[in-house]
């Protein structure tokens, strides 16, 4: 029996997601804050560099919109061109944690075992220490940058790909139509992988929408604590530093970056939910009985919920 | 208990031991990868060759990497922990006079979130559609995309520095008086607990609305069950079931928030001592208070699993 | 439905918070005072009666240090501060930077024999009640040299002349001893070192005050000493310090008045409780003092990697370029709006050292990029620049103006950890932005420009004209003769031709803010890091 593979343009997914002007509302500001980001050096009134030492913690003007910090940078310019970072933070984080993650729980399914027991209980080693204290310490050893806290973040979010991606595999693995391939001569791995794909990845993207506003969380708690990326490259987090010394003198320094990072991890939190919702119904696609579908359904929605209890901090 | 019930319990204990011990192993080695050097730290920069030798020496820092890992398990059982080079003292020494503030606070936090967590949960789920669903909603979405520093700062700049009536440093002790304890607490657990109360109210409001479907809800019903009966007897037990893997998660979240908090509020707890820490490259105490977190939450972990069990008979395999 | 009006609904909070944010009114300018040049004495109102004894002092600092029992460990500028409450050496100095006594009452050098003789005060004990003596003295030099600090390590040996009186014979003459071990030797009861123990967390010195509790990291309660030699002071009853990590939660302490008084190292510690204060400094209820001698001032500047031979930097005029293309003055003014002062040279203008005479390098670009061509690149070249995250605004400061003359610095900020690491070993790239201390030029240049320098000996080349000069400088006999070699020293690192190995950027000065009822601490007068505990006392 054909199973027809599930596309993530199914039309069905795109009408769901549509339906409600909330999602679509939170699509837009993400979509427009993305081009202003990429589109910086056009948008921007100032480079985020660009020194006046003449007018210094200014606050709103009409030459600079949202004021000057303390090197005379307007502050404006530096939250556009702080999107860069955080966009790619989050983009780049959660594709190395997926694919790692992903390619972990795979292995721990279909191995068992030993190797199993030994990936799961690394995970959940690393799982054990909280993720602004795991992101510190591996932010230490490797250094500031962007790439580095990448690396640093997208450990902490590994557990959770792994997790997921492993359960599928365990409740697939015995489904009839996967045994009925191996009986059939297939190889019982390849078989196994080939049917699991289409719906670890379902879950996992439901993973990855609420992932991401966790990881550009976690960046700028990073960049707050002082270990974020390299001044004068402006990031949200690291704008809130500098404005918490100055924090009398001009407030809206330290305000409004923190707004910013809000709104955005807002809007990707609701289009995640969106996703979810709308990739929901196909769970039920598998041949499992009434329980484990129960079950399975209990365990994504407690994984979706934790995932989303990671994306604040 | 029956002993098949007790095999399991046992097996899921030892998963855990492992776990731990696994990763003492995992610390142990980012440890060396850390560049910068306890002693360099400790002596300041004016330190010349012989001082940094002497210092090594005297610490145990120039044995073999095996060596040193078998003296930290060693010190875990005669209680020192190992010695801290930045502070001049044992690791649980230090540890000991920090984690009662840091336990506090999050124990606080955790009670505040579960308790408003869940009831505004309630709240929204039996009031489908009306106004005050609508609020408790937006604000908990809201509250958890905050940024967590950015919440203290907000209540540092309001209560703090406008208005005076909290303290901005440091830790008021019960022993000062319940109100001064009381305000200098307060805004610590409110930045703690904001992110868990809406994660708690937001998860109890959709496991209930999700439940009042089922079909033994509606048996129930028509069995002319009262409406309250139907509320915690029902509904509430099958809510809880993801309700509790969210709160192990918060609680290790809470952890690290410490962290953050402590350092915005100036608090002695174990979350400043982390990063005073790292700063002064004392990576023994560091990997120590990590330790010493990881294993709390592990325990929970545990006690969640096991819980589990007796709470859902569904998830007994 | 619910999910639009739940939109909206987040919509109008988020404006609200911007309109909150940008309508929250903004205190005025710091009325601080801008010309550090001219200390502040002048701040602090004039007390109506004599010294009142009683009453509690809280300082706010913003570093503890791990063990103030045991004093030989103790050699980080901003812990003997504190320490200085319960410790004492044997000399200190005046607000002019003259030696005067404090536990020796008279000194003699002999730079033939060569030895150093100490007199000392007699009638002093230790606040265990044992006696202050020669025996003592001798007893305190050897624990510090057992763990070798490097402040005696040119002492041979002792000889006890009498009860009161000590000499020590050094094994070449060094004219850097007297001040060395005068100030940064601490002295405990020799009781108390026989066991180590009993000074965990107390402390046996002859200080005004005694340790009464120290909880690790977070504060260090000192009570009067009773046997303290001085009668009638301390005045105070206690003194705490207490670990603000944060300024602004030092800015809002004193508001709150918990405390009463706050060390500010770094300047934007300063800026930061200046601003917040600023009603208070305004009405005169909170006064700032900074330290105007220079004395133990700590400079920043940047150091190059002129040692590594394929490093522009090798070349003496590339490192001469940087410092003709930077306007270091302004720079120092801008960034830290006149509130640091500056100087182009290892000592302060006005201070013995400083040579006045000599041709100095000023600012000037076509200068600079013409020795940059002459160097060999003319169109100027890539490098990085790195420093700690205190001295950020700095950093990036500089790298702009570099731009101007052609040289492109990529900016790396490192966590202090590493930058400590960076500053043992003298290993890096480019261009380094590092802090050293401008005490006594021969005991802080023998540790780069020596056989066996300590600091930067990689970045450093081994330069035997400096090397000479520094042997000249421990040889001086006299005052006079010292202060002619120093001045030499000045124009060989930063003359017109000078090797210019690190260009000065700034001079840090500490602030202390106290509350005006706070008189005689002499905070940051007799140098950047003491204060006269014994003197202070509170206006009830």
């Amino acid at each position: 029996m054909n199973k027809k593979k599930k596309k993530i343009t199914d039309s069905r997914f795109v009408r769901v997601i549509l339906a409600r002007k909330s999602v679509v509302f939170c699509l837009i500001v993400l979509i427009v804050t993305l081009l202003i980001s990429i589109f910086a050096d056009q948008v921007a009134p100032y480079g985020y560099d660009d020194q006046d030492y003449t007018s210094i913690l200014q606050g709103a003007s009409s030459k600079h919109l949202l004021g000057t910090d303390v090197l005379g940078r307007d502050i404006l310019s530096r939250l556009i061109y702080g999107g860069r970072v955080s966009f790619s933070v989050g983009a780049l984080t959660v594709v190395m944690a997926s694919i790692i993650g992903i390619a972990l729980g795979l292995v721990a399914g279909v191995a068992g075992g030993t190797i199993s027991a030994v990936i799961m209980r690394t995970i959940d080693a690393i799982s054990a220490v909280p993720t602004t204290i795991m992101s510190l310490f591996v932010t230490a050893i490797l250094g500031r940058g962007i790439v580095n806290m990448c690396i640093a973040i997208a450990i902490t979010l590994v557990p959770s790909y792994c997790r997921i991606t492993r359960s599928q595999v365990l409740s697939i693995r015995n489904a009839d139509y996967v045994v009925a391939g191996t009986l059939a001569g297939n190889n019982r791995t390849l078989n196994t992988i080939k049917h699991i794909l289409p719906n670890t990845i379902s879950l996992n993207i439901v993973m990855i929408t609420m992932n991401i506003g966790a990881a550009i969380m976690c960046e700028s708690t990073l960049s707050f604590l002082g270990m974020g990326v390299n001044p004068p490259m402006p990031s949200w987090g690291s704008m809130v530093n500098d404005g918490y010394t100055y924090l009398e003198r001009l407030p809206l320094m330290a305000i409004i970056p923190g707004v910013y990072i809000m709104i955005v991890v807002l809007c990707f939190n609701i289009v995640g939910d969106a996703v979810r919702d709308a990739l929901d119904p196909k769970l039920k696609g598998t041949l499992a009985d009434a329980r484990t579908k129960k079950r399975n359904r209990m365990k994504a929605e407690a994984a979706s919920a934790a995932a989303a209890a990671g994306a604040e901090e | 208990m029956k002993g098949k019930q007790v095999r399991k319990i046992l097996k899921r204990v030892l998963q855990s031991l492992i776990t731990i011990v696994l990763l003492t192993v995992i610390l142990f080695l980012l440890m060396q990868l850390i560049p910068g050097n306890p002693i360099i730290n400790f002596l300041g920069s004016n330190a010349t060759d012989e001082e940094i030798a002497y210092y090594t020496h005297l610490y145990g820092y120039d044995l073999p990497v095996w060596q040193q890992y078998v003296n930290w398990i060693k010190s875990m059982f005669d209680g020192t922990m190992g010695f801290s080079v930045s502070l001049q003292r044992n690791v649980s020494e230090i540890i000991f006079s920090r984690i009662g503030v840091t336990l506090t606070l999050v124990t606080w936090a955790f009670i505040v979130s579960v308790i408003l967590g869940v009831a505004f949960g309630i709240i929204a789920a039996l009031n489908r559609g009306k106004a005050v669903d609508t609020v408790i909603s937006i604000l908990s979405n809201a509250g958890i995309a905050m940024p967590v520093f950015w919440i203290g700062i907000i209540l540092i700049l309001i209560f703090a520095i406008r208005l005076g009536i909290c303290p901005s440093y440091g830790y008021t002790p019960i022993s000062k008086g319940l109100g001064p304890w009381f305000r200098g607490i307060v805004l610590p657990v409110t930045v703690l607990s904001f992110p868990s109360i809406s994660i708690f109210a937001r998860q109890t409001r959709s496991s209930m609305l999700d439940v009042i479907n089922q079909d033994y809800v509606m048996t129930a019903k028509s069995k002319g069950v009262k409406k309250r009966d139907i509320i915690f007897k029902h509904q509430l037990r099958n809510a809880l079931v993801p309700l509790l893997t969210i709160i192990v998660n918060r609680f290790a979240q809470m952890m690290g928030a410490t962290v953050l908090t402590e350092n915005i509020f100036t608090l002695p707890g174990m979350g400043s001592l982390m990063i005073n820490s790292i700063n002064s490259r004392d990576l023994q105490l560091f990997v120590d208070c990590i330790l010493v977190i990881a294993v709390f939450v592990t325990v929970a972990n545990l006690i969640v699993d096991i819980l589990y069990g007796f709470i859902d008979p569904r998830t007994k395999e | 439905m619910t999910s639009r009006k739940r939109f909206w609904a987040i919509l109008l909070c988020v404006c609200l918070m911007f309109t909150l944010a940008a309508c929250t009114p903004k205190p005025a300018e710091p009325q601080g005072n801008t010309d550090p040049s001219q200390g502040t004495q002048g701040n602090e109102q004039q007390p109506t009666t004599g010294p009142q004894s009683g009453g509690k002092l809280t300082v706010a600092v913003s570093n503890l240090f791990a063990d103030y029992g045991y004093a030989p460990r103790i050699s980080n500028n901003a812990a003997l501060m504190q320490a200085w409450a319960a410790y004492e050496s044997l000399l200190t100095t005046d607000a002019n930077g003259n030696d005067v006594p404090l536990l020796a009452t008279k000194w003699e050098s002999n730079p033939s024999e060569p030895s150093i003789t100490f007199y000392l005060r007699e009638g002093v004990k230790f606040s265990d009640g044992e006696p202050f003596n020669a025996a003592a003295v001798q007893r305190n030099m050897e624990e510090y040299a057992s763990i070798n600090r490097s402040e005696l390590a040119n002492i041979e040996s002792y000889e006890i002349i009498n009860d009161y009186t000590i000499k020590l014979h050094q094994k070449a003459w060094s004219s850097a001893d007297l001040h060395t071990i005068g100030f940064y030797v601490l002295f405990t009861s020799p009781k108390a070192l026989q066991d180590v123990d009993s000074i965990k967390d107390r402390s046996a010195g002859t200080g005004p005050f005694m340790i009464k509790s120290f909880e690790s990291g977070v504060r260090i309660v000192y009570e009067k000493n009773p046997n303290y030699w001085q009668e009638g002071k301390p005045y105070l009853d206690e003194l705490e310090f207490v670990l603000i990590a944060d300024a602004s939660a030092m800015s809002s302490a004193f508001r709150a008045k918990d405390i009463e008084a706050a060390f500010a190292t770094t300047f934007v510690a300063g800026d930061t409780i200046s601003s917040g204060c600023a009603a208070q400094i305004r009405s005169g209820e909170v006064v700032s003092e900074k330290n105007s001698n220079g004395l133990v001032a700590v400079g920043r500047g940047l150091i190059f990697d002129s040692s590594n031979s394929n490093s522009p930097f090798s070349d003496a005029r590339v490192r001469r370029a940087v410092a003709w293309g930077l306007d270091e003055e302004l720079l120092n003014n801008a960034i830290f709006q006149g509130q640091q002062m500056w100087t182009d040279q290892f000592a302060l203008p006005g201070q013995a050292s400083y040579n006045d005479s000599m041709k100095k390098v000023g600012y000037d670009v076509e200068k600079a990029k013409a020795l940059l061509a002459e160097a060999g690149y003319p169109n100027g070249f890539n490098t990085v620049i790195t420093g700690a995250p205190s001295d950020q605004t700095m950093i990036t400061a500089v790298a702009n103006s570099l731009k101007e003359i052609g040289i492109n610095a990529e900016v790396t900020v490192v966590d202090t950890a590493t930058f400590n690491s960076v500053l043992v070993s003298g290993v890096f790239d480019g261009i380094y932005v590092f802090p050293y201390t401008m005490g006594d030029m021969a005991f802080y240049m023998t540790k780069v420009f020596s056989a066996t320098p300590t600091s930067f000996k990689a970045a450093i080349p081994n330069t035997p004209v400096l090397i000479d000069q520094v042997k000249k400088l421990f040889a001086a006999g006299s005052d006079a003769d010292k202060v002619k070699v120093e001045k030499e020293m000045e124009e060989m690192l930063f003359g017109e031709d000078g090797y210019f190995f690190w260009d000065p950027m700034t001079v840090m000065s500490p602030t202390f803010f106290k509350i005006s009822a706070l008189h005689d601490d002499q905070a940051l007068q007799t140098s950047q890091w003491k204060a006269v505990w014994a003197d202070a006392w509170l206006e009830q």
